[in-house]
């Protein structure tokens, strides 16, 4: 059964029903409503980025649901990004922060995932200057914070 | 002490702010910058992320996770002064520790009494601070790493049952008679990571619960285990295959010789082999219970010779999802899985095999067909002879001369052992170009000689060959450290974390040797000056560049297609290119100067994601001196305190 989603500048999208529950927000939302053809209001996120939600969750649609949390994992990696996915958040910025903030609001865990594993690929490798300017974050240190920072994260003595 | 107090960037601030903050970014949510900065590795938390602005410290810190290390130290004299310090140190650690480190008394022979009993003492010490602790608060600790001999009543089950949160567990070359597998399992829900290596495999033996409880009142919950490794141990079958049952997830499997309680001592160590293909049955179950394997490593896969193909096509299909395979001790395995080279992205063989072939260059031919291999360890050595492509040094690994009578100028691999090439013939190189793990050991067939030809030669391949490692083990016996053995050439590969080198001997570098390691180039560097050294460039053309170039295989190329055709000679051409590869000034000195020409000129930042660089020695290595090796750590650390350097002999 399709279901219809309204984004925040009035589009519509109808998608499968198997798709759209990738998202567990609206998974919760058609069980609590019922089956219904009203469509689904999502005010956070734009016609432009909901688009590729849905491209990334018609990819997705057979995947297995995640059971295990990766919270406690010791050996998260960030450079075991499948190839589709590589390709699919291969886009600026800007479009990569509203993903992953849709994925955070619609509750698509393995999106965020991936997001999240972009943006740490995007700061590794870089000084704190760079990570800065890449985002155009304020330095709010005093100089003397910094020096602190810098000796309190030294390594540690040998063993 | 922390600098910044966490309540000033609180979601509900951020919250607050949200509106004033546009355009709003995920960086400015706390928990979604969290699981961003959780991808980071120590390096880049320590010196990178938190560093960047006042919530990002805020939020790294909890991330950046130290390792409390308990050792002891047998020849202190005031012994009670030494533990009240390691116990307010322990303390003081694992406030914020991650992991935990226990190094006991290494176990040998002599001192085995001794051991036993210094280890009641720190282990009541090590529980009691422990136990203190946990009064006041949960320990974080999520990672243990035990080398000592213990037991499990009074030492590792207390300690387990202090470390609730523990997801990862290394028992390394320790000896505990009794190995409750699934009790370890039981006290510690969380882990997932378990690797047991015992010190000798007759002493140890692998059980499902200790032998005060009924094995049979035992049930085993669904373990969310994702590794295990299991090495020199006699295990029980049945208790093994209980665990593999309740671990659904399990995709890392470790078996290596696991031997069989039953089997008499007087068998051979393949014979005793709990694990080999005339127990098929016992892979058909772990296949069964594990269908998520995708790395398997085995040992001692048959008892017999010659192997059964049957079952070894068998055992690939029962296990489809394996890129990885393992084989630890079998050799007349090796040049079946060897035909599988297009299936394989991970190998990792573990001993040496001592057949000709395989020295003479087996295993370069076969790199050069396995375009797939990602990670490949492996003990066979690789002749350096083979890497030498233009043959530009002697079967002692120094500059060929111009009247050098061993070969003539235009056949210039003639004359290496077992590998005469055809003139004209082309080269090749390894097709395993997209490598990001290596380990391999290097040499020569002939005379071993530390010159720094061999060094450079071995050095300036791999960084041409395999731009995309990430992490590197260089095994080398005569393997030579200073700026002209071009170990800077490595800076091609800028996606490297890890650098070991592994060496016997004496590794002559200056202190400014490892100037290079900064950053960026600088004036004062020797390395700069080096650049225009006219004695060695001198010695170089005088030696090598009467060489023609030599043929490449020309599979894809860079340059355009006229240049190619005005080259071209029987279809390929006569240059430098090797698969799409600029193979120039394959271990010389120009190739340092070209590398550091373009360093200089882009400013191009070296090793970016290097997080550690270690220097092994060989434990019969006798010109160590810790002066020495203090001065160089100081010096790494001061180019580079990101890097953590180390410099020391590997451990007995």
């Amino acid at each position: 059964m399709p279901v219809t989603l309204t984004s925040l500048d009035d589009v519509k999208f109808t998608v499968d029903k198997d798709v759209a529950e990738r998202s567990i927000l609206i998974k919760n939302m058609i069980e609590d409503v019922g089956e219904s053809d009203s469509p689904i209001p999502l005010p956070n996120v734009s016609s432009a980025v909901l688009k590729k939600v849905i491209e990334y969750c018609e990819h997705h649609r057979n995947d297995p649901v995640q059971v295990q949390d990766e919270t406690d994992d010791p050996r998260k990696r960030s450079n075991d990004i499948e190839e589709w996915d590589m390709k699919f958040m291969a886009v600026d910025q800007e479009m990569l922060f509203e993903i992953i903030l849709a994925a955070n609001y619609l509750d698509i865990k393995p999106l965020l995932d991936v997001g999240c594993k972009t943006v740490a690929n995007i700061i590794k490798g870089k000084t704190p200057e760079e990570i800065r300017k890449t985002f155009n974050i304020v330095n709010d240190f005093t100089p003397e914070e910094e020096a602190q920072i810098k000796k309190e994260n030294e390594w540690a003595e040998d063993r | 002490m922390p600098i910044l107090s966490p309540s000033t960037t609180s979601i509900q601030t951020l919250r607050r702010n949200k509106g004033i903050r546009r355009p709003l970014t995920p960086l400015y949510l706390p928990e979604i910058l969290e699981q961003i900065l959780s991808y980071l590795s120590q390096t880049s938390l320590r010196f990178a992320a938190s560093l960047v602005c006042r919530q990002w410290y805020v939020v790294s810190k909890p991330l950046i996770a130290d390792t409390a290390v308990w050792r002891y130290d047998m020849h202190d004299p005031d012994k009670g002064r030494y533990y009240d310090d390691l116990r307010s140190d322990l303390l003081k650690k694992l406030d914020r520790a991650g992991s935990l480190e226990v190094f006991g008394l290494h176990l040998n022979y002599q001192n085995f009494a001794l051991s036993q009993q210094m280890n009641v003492q720190q282990w009541q010490l090590i529980l009691e601070t422990l136990g203190t602790m946990r009064k006041v608060k949960n320990i974080q600790v999520k990672a243990l790493t035990i080398h000592d001999t213990l037991r499990w009543g009074p030492q590792l089950q207390p300690l387990l049952g202090h470390l609730s949160l523990l997801t990862s567990l290394s028992l390394v070359r320790t000896t505990l008679v009794s190995l409750p597998l699934a009790a370890i399992l039981i006290s510690c829900p969380k882990l997932q990571y378990v690797d047991i290596h015992m010190h000798s495999f007759a002493v140890s033996r692998l059980e499902l619960c200790p032998h005060s409880i009924d094995t049979n009142l035992v049930t085993i919950p669904q373990l969310p285990l994702k590794s295990l490794i299991l090495q020199r141990l006699s295990v029980e079958e049945s208790a093994l295959e209980e665990v593999l049952a309740s671990s659904p997830h399990l995709t890392e499997l470790q078996l290596i010789d696991l031997y069989n309680p039953q089997e008499d001592f007087a068998f051979t160590a393949s014979q005793r082999s709990l694990v080999s293909l005339e127990r098929m049955e016992l892979f058909r179950r772990v296949a069964k219970h594990c269908p998520k394997i995708d790395s398997f490593h085995i040992s001692h896969l048959t008892k017999k010779q010659p192997l059964d193909m049957v079952k070894l096509t068998e055992l690939w299909t029962l296990f489809p999802l394996v890129t990885s395979w393992g084989f630890t001790d079998a050799h007349w395995v090796v040049p079946s899985i060897l035909t599988c080279t297009n299936v394989l992205t991970s190998l990792d063989l573990k001993t040496r095999i001592y057949r000709p072939e395989w020295d003479m260059g087996l295993l370069y031919d076969f790199l050069c067909e396995s375009p797939h291999l990602i990670h490949l360890k492996t003990a066979c050595m690789m002749p350096l002879e083979r890497l030498d492509l233009e043959g530009i040094l002697t079967s002692a690994g120094h500059y060929r001369s111009k009247n050098d009578p061993e070969i003539s100028p235009y056949d210039p691999l003639i004359g290496h052992p077992g590998f005469v090439p055809k003139k004209d013939q082309p080269k090749k190189i390894w097709a395993c170009r997209k490598l990001r793990t290596l380990d391999m050991l290097f040499g020569r067939r002939t005379t071993e000689c530390s010159s720094l030809e061999n060094s450079r030669m071995l050095f300036s391949y791999l960084s041409k060959v395999c731009p995309d490692l990430e992490e590197l083990t260089v095994r080398y016996r005569v393997l030579r450290l200073e700026l002209e053995s071009g170990l800077c050439l490595l800076t091609r590969l800028r996606n490297l974390r890890q650098l070991t080198v592994v060496l016997c001997g004496k590794p002559d570098f200056q202190i400014r040797d490892l100037e290079w390691m900064s950053r960026h180039v600088s004036p004062g560097m020797r390395i700069k000056q080096f650049m225009g050294a006219p004695a060695l460039l001198a010695k170089e053309q005088k030696g090598v560049d009467h060489l023609a170039p030599f043929t490449s295989t020309m599979r894809r190329r860079s340059r355009s297609i006229s240049e190619w055709s005005s080259n071209s000679v029987r279809g390929y051409s006569r240059d430098h290119m090797i698969d799409g590869v600029d193979m120039r000034h394959l271990g010389r000195i120009q190739d340092i100067v070209e590398l550091t020409k373009d360093r200089i000129a882009k400013n191009w930042a070296c090793w970016t994601m290097m997080e550690s660089v270690t220097v092994l020695l060989e434990p019969h290595s006798d010109m160590f001196t810790p002066v020495k090796r203090a001065d160089i750590i100081t010096v790494a650390r001061k180019c580079r305190p990101d890097i953590r350097f180390d410099y020391k002999r590997v451990p007995n």
